[in-house]
């Protein structure tokens, strides 16, 4: 496997950044200061070169600086001996571009797949505690990391869903009429149905065998991270699988479907979908809103028994959001294997709100990773394990060497 | 804001398709420092469209008369139909000059965002014109976005009680794109290599 490094970084622009260069090495590189002094804004700027999303807000108007309309990340990456140097812009009324290697600009999601980062963060606990679409999102966003063109795929699902949420809602009011919903319109949802059919198995073809794929590892991590003593498993619950109740909501599948609809393929799947549209269209009528397909899918994490959500104790809510990184992590590695392209991992202020046996264990784990990111307020909660280049983060945006 | 008759001049155009409010600025203030004289002529050009263009009564193209020229044409081939969402599109397909036969202009494609359904494009004017035998093919050559090809489906499942063979532009197309901004090259090859729409 290829050795893979961010060897430099360069914000204009970027949140609290008017214009900051980072050099980085391999190994560790920890990122100290005070709070508020832009530390997660620096590895922020790292992830969303990876992923085109950040880990802290969904829009991307607040990662440019106040005041401006234009946030540029550069990025210089060492490759195996090689230099690749990505440029990202980052455009307030405007879609955003990117540059490879100086060349012309080009789509911003031409860059997925280039720079591939694992960030762990407290806000992950969101994905065990938190609703279905943190889990959906998590899930997705590695499938765009590990497979870049499926970007595609979900984007074009979604632009799918709000076409035909769009007719649902305005043959919502007609369903309530005298004169009722009328064959034209009927017409017109067959084929949005045929068309979000298509879409939304190709989707859950790409989740469900990408989820088979985590599961081991999954199962692993959580090992690693505890005393063993309760089993992590993850069950893709679809709503193509489930009963479809009066008032709208879904009852799930059983949790081990999974494992079969991962076996029928992208044919079988669409014809289900349409079979599936075609037994809620009532409902979906009643509601004005789509009330079957992979949006509406649960990833649900079981602890031994117990359901995680609602049931984890705070400590393997951690541990559980900490093992869904780290499956990420080995299943990204497993695929650099012939990809040669081994993920960043990035710490954002994680260490603090471990208890020691959890960091120093978390800690061995992330230290055999080609780059290490760790962000903290005191050198003091970083484990002994990590002890690498330390970089003081300081009022003013100025970064400055400290070993 | 400005002043009653700037601040209309530039609202008004920035209700034109791909003008936002600071294109519009900048056409307002390059109007008022142009040429008299080049402004009339623009205005002409403007009032003149309005009142002597119309669309065709049968195939839905911009034209000057009734029908249009290629509706009006006894060389054009009358057993064949493309049906386009916008007459930009005619254009577009007649500069490839890969096909004789003549058209059919939806105004649109299903987009149930924008608020257009199937009763918004012409597409009973389409069905009427079917009602003449000597049609035997319609090719579909909507955009090859979600809109159009789901335009193109609607449009596949209607014709197929109608025994008429319906064809679909082949990809090749760039997918997610417009029709109109597709080379004569590529839109010709998608039409050479058409495949059945009615599966
Ligand atoms: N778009 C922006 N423009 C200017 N300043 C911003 C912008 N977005 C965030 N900030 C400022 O950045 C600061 C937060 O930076 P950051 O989250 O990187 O801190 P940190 O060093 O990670 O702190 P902590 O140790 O608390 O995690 C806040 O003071 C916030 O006001
Ligand atoms: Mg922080
Ligand atoms: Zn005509």
């Amino acid at each position: 496997m290829s050795r893979v490094y961010l060897a430099h970084l360069s914000l204009t622009d970027f949140r609290t950044y008017t214009q900051v260069e980072l050099p980085l090495e391999p190994g560790v590189t920890v990122l100290i200061g005070p709070n508020g002094q832009g530390k997660t804004n620096l590895v922020e700027a790292v992830a969303f070169l990876s992923t085109l999303s950040s880990h802290r807000v969904s829009a991307d108007g607040p990662l440019l600086r106040f005041g401006t309309e234009r946030a540029l990340i550069r990025a210089r990456l060492v490759h195996g001996g090689q230099n690749t140097s990505l440029e990202l812009e980052i455009n307030a009324s405007r879609a955003n571009r990117a540059r490879i290697n100086r060349a012309n600009p080009v789509r911003a999601r031409d860059i997925l797949g280039i720079c591939r980062t694992v960030l762990f963060a407290p806000e992950d606990l969101a994905l065990v505690k938190g609703d279905p679409g943190n889990r959906r999102r998590f899930l997705d966003e590695l499938l765009v990391t590990l497979i870049p063109r499926s970007a595609a795929i979900r984007s074009d699902y979604e632009r799918v869903l709000k076409q035909r949420n769009a007719l649902l809602k305005s043959a919502k009011s007609q369903h309530y009429s005298r004169a009722g919903v009328s064959e034209g319109q009927q017409a017109t949802l067959d084929v949005w149905d045929q068309h979000m059919a298509v879409a939304g198995a190709q989707l859950l073809a790409a989740r469900l065998e990408l989820l088979e794929r985590l599961k081991p590892h999954l199962a692993m991590a959580y090992r690693q991270l505890t005393d063993g003593s309760k089993e992590l498993k993850a069950n893709y619950r679809s709503t193509l699988e489930g009963q479809l109740s009066d008032d709208g909501e879904t009852d799930l599948g059983s949790p081990d479907a999974d494992v079969q609809l991962a076996g029928l393929g992208v044919p079988e799947l669409t014809r289900r979908y349409v079979q599936a549209f075609a037994d809620s269209r009532r409902r979906e009528l009643e509601r004005g809103l789509s009330l079957v397909g992979p949006h509406r899918d649960e990833v649900e994490l079981m602890l031994g028994s117990a359901p995680a959500r609602g049931y984890a104790s705070h400590g393997e809510t951690w541990s559980a959001a900490l093992a869904l990184r780290l499956a990420s992590y080995y299943v990204l590695l497993e695929d650099a294997q012939m990809e040669g392209n081994a993920p960043i991992l990035i710490l954002d202020d994680v260490f603090a709100e471990l208890d020691t046996d959890r960091r120093t264990k978390l800690a061995s784990i992330v230290s055999g990773a080609e780059q290490v990111l760790v962000t903290a307020a005191v050198a003091a909660d970083i484990p002994r394990e990590l002890r690498g280049v330390q970089i003081r983060v300081l009022p003013g945006g100025i970064v400055s060497d400290g070993e | 804001m400005y002043e009653g008759a700037v601040q209309e001049l530039i609202d008004e155009l920035g209700r034109l398709p791909g003008i936002g409010p600071k294109s519009a600025q900048r056409l307002a203030f390059h109007i008022l420092e142009a040429d008299p004289e080049d402004i009339k002529r623009l205005v002409t050009a403007l009032v003149t469209v309005k009142e002597r263009v119309k669309f065709c009564s049968i195939c839905g193209n911009v034209s000057e008369q009734d029908t249009c020229i290629i509706c009006r044409d006894p060389r054009r081939d009358p057993t064949v139909i493309c049906v386009v969402e916008e007459s930009k599109d005619v254009q577009a397909v007649e500069r490839t000059r890969s096909f004789k036969g003549r058209y059919h202009v939806l105004g649109g494609a299903i987009n149930p965002i924008a608020g257009v359904g199937p009763e918004q494009l012409r597409i009973r004017e389409l069905l009427t014109r079917l009602n003449d035998s000597a049609i035997e093919e319609i090719i579909i050559a909507t955009d090859p976005n979600l809109e159009g090809e789901a335009t193109a489906t609607y449009l596949a499942r209607m014709l197929k009680t109608i025994g008429i063979t319906v064809t679909r532009l082949a990809s090749g197309l760039p997918v997610g794109g417009d029709l109109e901004y597709a080379d004569e090259v590529t839109l010709g090859r998608a039409f050479e290599g058409r495949r059945n729409a009615i599966a």
